[in-house]
């Protein structure tokens, strides 16, 4: 055996893996093999595809959280809005009233307290005239 | 139990019940996550934001306006767009090691085809990427996705052809660098006498 048919035997073995790993590529993207089918191949693969088997109960859990959450949330709500539903319009009643008691007041004053009248003969107010017996 | 019936089932106090709606609808969730963001850490805490999103705003849902699938994977579409819309600020994405989840059909032979047309969709503009996995993959009717996107239904049919055609470009580029690593030639290993 001469040593061009050793080498070229000893190159075959490498030569047909690495072909037969290349055809392999082919094959899926030969020319003659619609693309179409190719993507299809793939696409096919990716509809496949499929969370953990524990996800639902992940998810699960989670909703409990926010169940529980959301009912503590609104048992404090309501006593939050009822609280506030009582103090503001106690203090918007409470000031509104405090506001018309003192205008009544300035309201009542003004109306009882007498007019200074100006006396044309005296050429003096009233008020300042002496009293002559 | 139609989905409606479970939903007003739920609505009126029985948690326990979107059970049965996760389980009908996690694989399309999932899948469509998957196909838009990848990275398969980010995949299920995205699909479980998605469903409990979804619990918590089961209340605005309108079965006159869409069905529960679609308004699921609309509610998936925004959480995905914000996701990606946060990585590319933060600029880590394009490092990011992009890994598909292990297939066991997965065999050597297609694993390259199948890395080379999952970089393409990774590579597409969301907008394309929504409307290819949401007709190709979770095989949406193209009117449903107009619908759901509030887009015409020629954008979104344009849109998807040209993913297509990216993918099949993709596929043909990938057909040709093959051939040409067959056509060349062994290195010479003769060796004289």
């Amino acid at each position: 055996m001469t040593n061009t048919v050793r080498a070229a035997k000893a190159w075959t073995p490498a030569c047909s893996e690495d072909c037969r790993a290349k055809r392999k590529i082919v094959i899926v993207a030969e020319p003659f093999m619609n693309t179409n089918e190719t993507i299809e191949m793939w696409l096919a693969e990716k509809r496949k595809l499929a969370p953990s088997t524990n996800f639902s109960q992940r998810i699960m859990a989670s909703v409990e959280q926010s169940v529980a959450s959301r009912s503590t949330v609104s048992k404090a709500f309501p006593q939050q809005s009822l609280s506030t539903s009582q103090s503001v319009p106690y203090w918007v009643t409470s000031a509104a009233v405090i506001v018309c008691t003192m205008r009544t007041a300035c309201f009542l004053q003004m109306l009882i307290e007498p007019a200074r009248e100006y006396s044309v003969v005296a050429q003096k107010m009233i008020s300042e005239v002496p009293n002559v017996e | 139990m139609n989905d409606e019936q479970i939903i007003e089932r739920v609505l009126r106090g029985d948690a326990d019940a979107y059970r049965l709606l996760v389980e009908r609808h996690e694989r399309s969730v999932f899948g469509f996550v998957h196909g838009m963001v990848r990275n398969v850490s980010d995949v299920e805490d995205l699909a479980q934001e998605v469903f409990m999103a979804a619990f918590k705003n089961l209340g605005s849902f309108d079965a006159r306006r869409a069905k529960f699938s679609t308004w699921l994977l609309t509610i998936a579409h925004n959480r995905c767009c914000n996701h990606l819309k946060r990585r590319s600020q933060r600029s880590s994405d394009m490092n990011e090691v992009m890994s598909g989840l292990p297939s066991p059909d997965k065999a050597t032979a297609n694993r390259e085809t199948w890395d080379r047309l999952d970089e393409a969709l990774n590579n597409m503009s969301i907008e394309q990427r929504t409307a290819f996995i949401l007709a190709e993959i979770q095989q949406i009717p193209v009117a449903e996705i107009a619908a759901m996107e509030g887009l015409p239904l020629g954008t979104v049919k344009s849109r998807i052809s040209r993913a297509k055609e990216r993918l099949r470009r993709e596929l043909k580029d990938l057909e040709s660098a093959e051939t040409d690593r067959m056509g060349e030639e062994p290195p010479d290993r003769r060796t004289s006498p």
